[in-house]
Parts: C-alpha cells; structure tokens; sequence
C-alpha cells in the first residue's frame, strides 16, 4: 500500500515539472490576418489544451528555404507550417509533409467547395487545410468609364478591350490597361487567367504542364495586342501588385486585375485619384462565354499543414483546425472565409458586400499546375513571355521554347 | 581795451585758467570738426561699400537662386519615376511625386508637359498655357533649358523648363515655377537687407521696406544719373544700386538696391552727437581736472611762496617754507630759505657790528673828552712831580727826614702812576697810526719780556716756545709788542705764586699765531663778555683799558684774537695775523 502511494505520489510530481509540449509554426509576415490575432490564437489554444505554440513570423521569400532546412533535420525545429498552394506537390513529393488525417480529410471536403480544397490536392490526397485563400478580380475605374459615356464594368475581354480603346482614344487615359506583368511568379499567375479565359489550361487531361496550348497562345497573343496597340501600360512589365494597385488607386489606369487586398485598399483610399470603382469577377474571353457570365482567375491560396518528422503531429493538426475553424474565420470576415457555413452566415454578406461576387470568382479559378517541380517549370515560362512580351522573342517561338524547357524540366510526366 | 586791461590786471592763475579754456574750446572745435568730417565720410563710403557689397549679395543670390532652379529641374526632370510616369502616362502618381518634390526643395510649383498647350501633371491647377510659356515650351521641347519670367498664371513665377528624356527622345518638359512676388522680393531684402525693386519688362515689385513713392523718387533721380548696372550713386535719399539680370537668363531685367541714406544720415547725426556729447565730457573733466591740477600744484603753492617772501619782506629771515617739493617751485623754495639762513647769519653778524659800532663811537667820543682831561691833567701833573722831586732831592731834611723822604717818593710815584694812567688813557682815545714794518715776532716777544718788570712777579715762571723758522711779518712791531705786553702782564697778574706763563708762536693755517696762556683763575661767562670794553677791569689799581687796546691793535692789523678760558684753569688768548 505504502509502495503504491509513494509512487503515485512520485508519478504526479514527474508530470507536474515535466515541460509543457510545445509546437512551432512557420507563418507569413505578408499574410492576410494580423499577426497579433494568430499569437492571441495560439494563446487560446495553450489555454485549452495546455500546449504552447510559438509562432515563427518570416517573409514570404524566406519561406521556402526555411522549411526545407528545417525538414532537413532529424527532427525537425518546426512542426506546423504556413504553406503555399504551389509548394504542395514539392514538398510531397520530397516526402516533407504528410496528407491530411482522414478525419480532417473528410471534414475538408464537406465544408469547403472543391474549387478551394482542390488547390491543395495532389495524387488523390489532400496536403493542407485551406486557410487564406485569395484570387485576382477585374478592378474598373468607373470615372474613367463615365467620360467614355460607359456605365458597367465589361463582361468579356472583348468588351474590355473595346472601353479601352475609345478611353484612349478620348484622351481619358493614356494606358487604360495596367497590369502586374513583371518576371516573376505573378507573371505565371496573369497568363494562368488568362489562358483559363481563352478556354484552355496550363495543364493538359493527363496532368503534364501544357504551355503552348492554343488558348495560350491566344493568351500571349492578347497580352501583346495590348501591349503593342498602347492599350496595356509597357510600364507593367516591370511593376509588382502593389504598385499596380497605387497606379489604379491614383486613377492612372481604367482596368486592373489584382488580388482582394486591392478592395480593402479601395474602401480606404482618401487620397486623390480614383473615385469610383468596381470589383467584377475577371470575364472571359467572348469565345468561350458568348453570355458573359464566364469567369477566369487565378488562386493563390495558403494552408496549414504539419511535417512529417514533427514529434507534435497530433497537436500541430488540432491546432490547425483550431486556427482553420468556421469559428475563427467568421470572426474575420474581412478576409475571404473558405468554409460553406461561414459564407451562409447573415453576417457574412453584410460584412463583405462583394462576397457574392468573390464566390463568383471562386467558380472561375484556375490552378496553376500542382506539380513538383512547379517552380522550375514557372520560372521557366515567365522567361519564355517576359521574353516575347518585350519583343525579344515571337510570341509563337516563346510558348515552343517555354513548353520544350518545362518538358525537359518535367520529363513530360505528370 | 577794457579786455586788455583786465587782462593785464588779471591774477596769474586767472590768465592761465583763461588761456586753458581758450584751448580747450579750440580743442573742442578742432575735434567736432574732425570727427563729424571722418564719421560722415567713413558712414558714407561705407554705405557705398556695404552697397556694393550687397549688388553682388544680391546677384549672387539670384544666380545661385536660378542655378538651383535649374539644377533642381534637371534633377526631378532626370528622376526615374517622372521619367517613367511621364512615359507610361501615370499623371496622378506623377502629380503626387511631384508634390513630394515640391513641398521637399521649397519651389512654388511644378509641372510636367507632355504637350506645350496644357499641363500632363502639375501640383498647380490650371487649364492651358500662355503665349508665353507655349513659346518657351516649344523651344525646351527641342531641347533647351528655359528660363523666363511667366504672367499666365495668377501670379508672376520665375520658371525654369527642363527637358524630360528617355533614351535619346523627349519625352516631356519639367516647369519648376517659383513666384516671384512680394515675398520673393522680401526674400531678397531679407537677405541683402537693402531696399530691392525687382523690374522685368512691365513688371514691377518692391518689398515691404519701401513705399511706392519712395521708390519712384530714388529711381527717377537714379535714372537720371546712371544707367542700370551702373555705379552706385546718391538719389533721392537714397543710395542706389542695379544689378541687370541679362546674364542670368531674364533680358531686360533688373534689380535695383536701394539703402536709405536717411537712416544713415540720421545715424551721422546720432554718431556726431555722441561724439559732440564725448568731447563736451572729456574736454569739461580735462578743464575741471586741469584747474584742479592747477590750483593744487601751481596757484596754492605761489601764493604759498608770495606769503613766504612776505614775511622776509617784513623782516622775518627765518626759513619760510622748509618743503619736500621736489619740482621748480620746491627748488625755489628752497632757494628762498637757503637765502634766509644767510640772511639770519648776516644780519646777526651786522647787529655784532652793530654793537661794536656803536662803542667805538662812545670809546671815540670818550677818548676825545679824556685826551682833553689827560691834557690838561698832565702838565700840572708834571709840575706837581717835578716839585715832589725836588722837595725829595734838594731840600735838607731834619730827623724825621726819613719819614720825609717816604711821603715825598711816593707823590713821585703816584705822579708816575698817574701819568702811567694818562698815558693809557691817551693811546687808547688817541690810537696811534700803524706803522707796518718787517718784524720778527720772536724779536717782539723777546723785547716785551725783557721790558716787563717780571721780578715784581716773584714765584712765577715765564715761558717762551717760538717756533725757529718763523718768518718775518709787516707789523707795527711797537703796537704789537704793546698788545703782547698787556697780554703777558694780564696773564702774571692772574697766575698764583709758583705759576706759569707761556708765550707761543708760530703759523696756522698760514697765519701768524700768537699764544699766551696762564693757569690761573680764568674768567667768568660775564668777564668775558665785558673784557673788551673800556675801563672794563676786575682789579682795583686796573684802568680797564688793555685789553680794549690790545683789541683795538689786533683789528687795526686786519687780524684777530679769541680767548678760552676755564674757571680755575686759566686762560689762553690767541693772536692771528
């Protein structure tokens, strides 16, 4: 009886100094959600389940590398991590992340919209619970359209090309097409809409990465139409997303397509420039859409998901679906949610007055290929139409160069 | 006249007091003249420089204002954002870049022109351009820099067009645009702080500091006078500079510094009363102070001396003044006190002579009376001798003869007596001529000793210390062994039995010196007072003449005689010849 009391005793006091558990998570300084609410977050959760998390805020350009030298250790310093939608298939291939628990696997398909949760699929599985999801829309400045004597957004490319040209033509704007077309990943993210808007995609019916399709040669040949009639700003060759935004803000351009940070940019801007505007899902082009209603965009999504040589996995997972909850997210309806529930709730639609609109959106994404070695591939075909798009290289010689590299690159499998 | 007369009769210090105020307002006249001459003189010429320091002030500010206008041009018109918001036609982040240039390098305004008839992005709002600024944008279009003065907007600017460049083309013109107004013109007094009238064709600007009158005033007359950019010159009220613009860009401009001489003048006036005021000061402390100096060292001090002359002038010879003073008035002074000492000794030696004056009157008038005396004492004195002898020596005495014989002699030796007497009282009322002669002193002496009934005196020695090699002197040798005789016989007269009298001669000092000296009872302070006056004697049978004779022969050889004497020790008298 005494041994028995003294061990219990001994076996309380052990677990009572032992360390708390404790995970990390790799998280974006960039990303939508203010940092002070993912620290206050993670506090919750310690609070609940007596787990700490300290959260690792890094700059999106230092991501990458940090979870590969991280998943590189033995064991791993890092446990849960902030990832991009298009390092999925890379790091699974590498063997770096696990797929989705089923339990959570399965409460991802049935609460969020396949357009969503597709991004982060890969070979049948599921990588990362969606959490900050973001896409481009067509921006439209409607003061712009007014001296044209026009009063809506346009519903096809064609119908956008056209306001363009009698905006130039009256002298309203000089280029009233400025768009993020720099080499750089957001390069592939323009031609990925835009091949979507022609009625085709980057990757063909058996996965392989197709950039010389013929919808994207219309793409590139649209994109140097406008270029070459004055109508898309050469200035957008070299301007990022966030200059392509001040430029729209200033009332410098008429159309814009940007992603959903612009619209809270928008609501604040009360400097002078633009002052009327309109946020529209991207149109397609009148080839693939003849009604209009067709929609093409890009995703670029971020989810959570936990490395494989994590010794936390179970609490890094809870502490995913704690942060990806319904819950959560409704309390930020400033960003887009991607839980169906969320978007149904009153509140929702009276706090985002374009989430309708965004869901719209959502309907027309285009996936920029899930492959592992998607990033070579990209840099790959930003050279090949930053090339033509300068005039270096015709347009039809840059998507055969482009395709024969990514070929290479891929060994033209899946 | 009047003046000159009381000048005349004017004390010395009043003269002197006079003659220092004179000078001192000459002084003061002098140096208000100078001062006022080299204040004006100087307060203009530096005007004139500080004038001409200041054109150049000015110019160099306005070229330095127009290079970094044009500096400030090229460097917004080469800045890579204008370059490419001009070219991709971003007008409103352009106009919000340039605002930013605006507000950070302090120009009034800048636009961008892509086409010389209106503004592709300004930070100013305005619809189209002016003749003017078209012109000047048509010719920075084909590549130059511009600088003119514009009136197509509200206010005047000095702007200057930079052309904007991409590759080789043009893609764009920049205007920086700085007001010029009032406050420009301000800017410009402010810095050269002169008076500044800024004219540029029918454009005409002055700062605060000046009114319109004033300027038309100073212009007018300066117009009349130089042309611009000429010298600088005096015009109404003014000093008045230009500084033409032409080679600063702006043909036919010009910029007139104008320095209100009237300031400075009424700054002359304030420097002259300064100095007036300085001069009155110093030259009324250098007055009071000089007739304090005056008073104290000079006047005082001759009225000091004039008291002091005073009182010798009434007789007193003691030493007046007896001061420390060390300058010419104490050496007078002094001077006048060494005289007064001299005076004291010389008027005591006259009061001596005085005295012995006036006895040799008496002794003179007494020695006429008893010469007359003795005359007619003498003869029937002789006779009564004569008959005493021969009732001695002739007659036949009976047995009291003896007795006879004693009564008869002693009337013979009374007579003898009384004509001894007679005798003395005659050499002395009748001093006998002196007969100078060689002599030998030792002749002398020996003479007088052998002469003298030295046997009378029994018990008493009498010694002789001549010195051997005496020479021989022009003396009346019967009057001096006269005087030795009264001498030596005084001195056995005094000297006990068993005494001594010594007769010394020789030289001193290279004089004859004749001593003779007894120990015997000496003589009191009042006998020797007394000794030489006549019938002076301290014995009964003495007439109290010798010595006065002995006196009276010693004088008459230019000589002297002294006596020491001691109670109870003796006597020594001493002869210099």
């Amino acid at each position: 009886m005494r041994k028995f009391l003294f061990s219990s005793l001994l076996a309380i006091v052990l677990a009572s100094s032992l360390p708390a558990e404790q995970i990390r998570f790799l998280y974006m300084k960039q990303s939508g959600y203010d940092l002070g609410d993912i620290v206050a977050r993670a506090e919750s959760f310690q609070h609940q389940t007596g787990v700490r998390v300290s959260p690792v805020f890094v700059e999106y350009e230092d991501r990458y590398n940090l979870i590969l030298e991280s998943a590189a250790r033995k064991i791993p310093d890092l446990d849960l991590i902030l990832v991009d939608l298009i390092w999925v298939a890379d790091f699974a291939d590498k063997g770096i992340i696990d797929p989705l628990p089923p339990v959570l696997d399965r409460a991802v398909r049935a609460g969020i919209v396949p357009r969503i949760y597709t991004a982060f699929s890969w070979r049948d599985r599921l990588w990362a619970i969606p959490f900050h999801i973001d896409f481009q829309m067509l921006y439209t400045n409607m003061d712009d359209m007014r001296r044209i004597g026009a009063s809506a957004p346009p519903r096809t490319l064609e119908q956008m090309v056209r306001l363009a040209r009698r905006a130039k033509a009256a002298g309203a704007v000089k280029y009233p097409i400025f768009d993020s077309w720099r080499q750089q990943e957001v390069l592939t993210c323009e031609f990925t809409w835009l091949v979507g808007a022609f009625g085709g995609s980057l990757v063909d019916r058996s996965g392989r990465i197709e950039c010389d399709s013929p919808a994207a040669q219309r793409a590139l040949g649209f994109m140097m139409e406008l270029l070459g009639e004055g109508l898309a700003s050469p200035y957008s060759l070299q301007s990022e997303e966030n200059f392509v935004s001040e430029v729209f803000l200033a009332g410098d351009c008429m159309f814009t397509t940007n992603w959903g940070f612009m619209i809270r940019l928008l609501s604040k801007n009360d400097q002078p420039g633009v002052s009327d505007w309109a946020v529209t899902p991207i149109p397609v082009s009148e080839t693939v859409s003849r009604d209009g209603k067709g929609t093409s965009s890009i995703c670029g999504f971020e989810g959570l998901t936990v490395l494989k040589g994590s010794a936390h996995k179970d609490s890094a997972w809870r502490f995913a679906r704690y942060l990806a909850s319904p819950e959560f997210q409704g309390r930020h309806l400033e960003f887009m949610p991607v839980w169906k529930e969320v978007w149904e709730r009153e509140e929702a639609r009276r706090e985002d007055p374009f989430l309708a609109i965004k869901q719209r959106q959502i309907a027309g994404l285009q996936y920029r290929p899930v492959h592992p070695r998607y990033r070579e591939a990209s840099a790959a075909l930003q050279h090949w139409i930053s090339q033509a798009l300068h005039g270096q290289v015709p347009p039809a010689e840059a998507l055969r160069e482009a395709q024969a590299q990514v070929d290479r690159l891929t060994g033209g499998s899946p | 006249m009047r003046f000159r007369q009381r000048l005349r009769d004017m004390k010395l210090s009043g003269k002197m007091i006079l003659f220092f105020a004179a000078l001192v307002l000459c002084q003061f006249f002098v140096s208000l003249a100078v001062l006022t001459t080299i204040i004006s003189r100087t307060s203009l010429d530096s005007l004139k420089a500080r004038m001409t320091s200041t054109l150049q002030g000015v110019e160099g500010y306005l070229g330095e204002t127009f290079r970094d206008l044009r500096v400030k041009g090229e460097l917004i018109a080469g800045q890579k954002k204008t370059i490419e918001y001009t070219d991709f036609g971003l007008k409103t982040l352009l106009a919000r870049e340039l605002a930013v240039f605006r507000e950070s390098l302090g120009i009034d305004s800048i636009s961008v022109f892509t086409d010389p008839d209106y503004p592709f992005a300004s930070t100013e709002k305005f619809a189209s351009t002016d003749p003017l600024t078209r012109e000047e944008l048509s010719e920075a279009f084909r590549g130059d820099s511009r600088l003119f003065i514009s009136r197509g907007g509200p206010q005047p600017a000095l702007v200057v067009l930079s052309p904007i460049r991409r590759a080789d083309a043009i893609i764009g013109v920049l205007s920086l645009g700085l007001r010029v107004d009032e406050p420009f013109v301000s800017r410009i007094e402010k810095i050269s702080g002169a008076g500044i009238v800024f004219r540029y064709q029918d454009l005409s600007l002055h700062g605060d500091s000046l009114t319109d009158s004033g300027v038309e005033r100073a212009l007018s007359a300066y117009g009349s006078r130089s042309e611009a950019g000429g010298p600088v010159v005096f015009a109404g009220g003014h000093i008045v500079g230009s500084v033409a613009l032409d080679g600063l860009g702006l043909p036919g401009g010009i910029i007139f510094c104008l320095l209100d001489a009237g300031e400075t003048a009424r700054l002359i006036g304030r420097y002259n009363l300064i100095s007036l005021v300085s001069t009155v000061l110093i030259l009324s402390l250098a007055l009071v102070s000089g007739f304090a100096f005056f008073r104290r060292a000079f006047s005082v001090r001759v009225q000091l001396i004039l008291q002091g002359i005073a009182k010798i002038a009434g007789g007193d010879f003691h030493p007046p003044f007896q001061l420390d003073w060390r300058d010419e008035l104490g050496q007078l002074a002094s001077a006048f006190d060494e005289m007064c000492r001299r005076l004291l000794v010389r008027e005591t030696e006259l009061s001596q002579l005085r005295e012995k004056l006036a006895l040799s009157s008496k002794l003179a008038a007494l020695g006429e009376m008893a010469a007359g005396v003795a005359h007619q004492i003498r003869n029937p004195l002789a006779v009564m001798k004569v008959s005493a002898e021969m009732l001695r020596d002739s007659f036949t005495v009976n047995e009291r003869s003896e007795k006879y014989q004693k009564l008869t002699s002693l009337m013979v030796d009374e007579a003898d007596t009384l004509n001894l007497v007679v005798s003395n009282f005659l050499d002395f009322a009748r001093p006998r001529k002196i007969s100078r002669a060689p002599a030998s002193v030792a002749g002398i002496i020996d003479f007088c000793l052998d002469s003298l009934p030295l046997e009378r005196f029994e018990g008493i020695t009498v010694r002789r210390a001549v010195d051997g090699d005496l020479p021989e002197a022009a003396l009346d040798r019967n009057l001096i062994g006269q005087a030795l005789s009264n001498l030596i016989l005084n001195a056995l007269q005094a000297s006990h039995a068993g005494g001594c009298v010594e007769v010394r001669a020789g030289m001193s000092d290279g004089r004859l010196s004749i001593e003779v000296q007894d120990w015997g009872e000496g003589m009191s302070e009042e006998t020797m007072r007394s000794m030489y006056n006549p019938f002076f004697t301290t014995r009964e049978s003495g007439t109290g003449l010798g010595l006065s004779i002995v006196h009276r022969i010693i004088e008459g050889h230019g000589g002297t005689i002294d006596v020491h004497s001691e109670k109870s020790r003796g006597t020594t008298f001493r002869i210099l010849l």
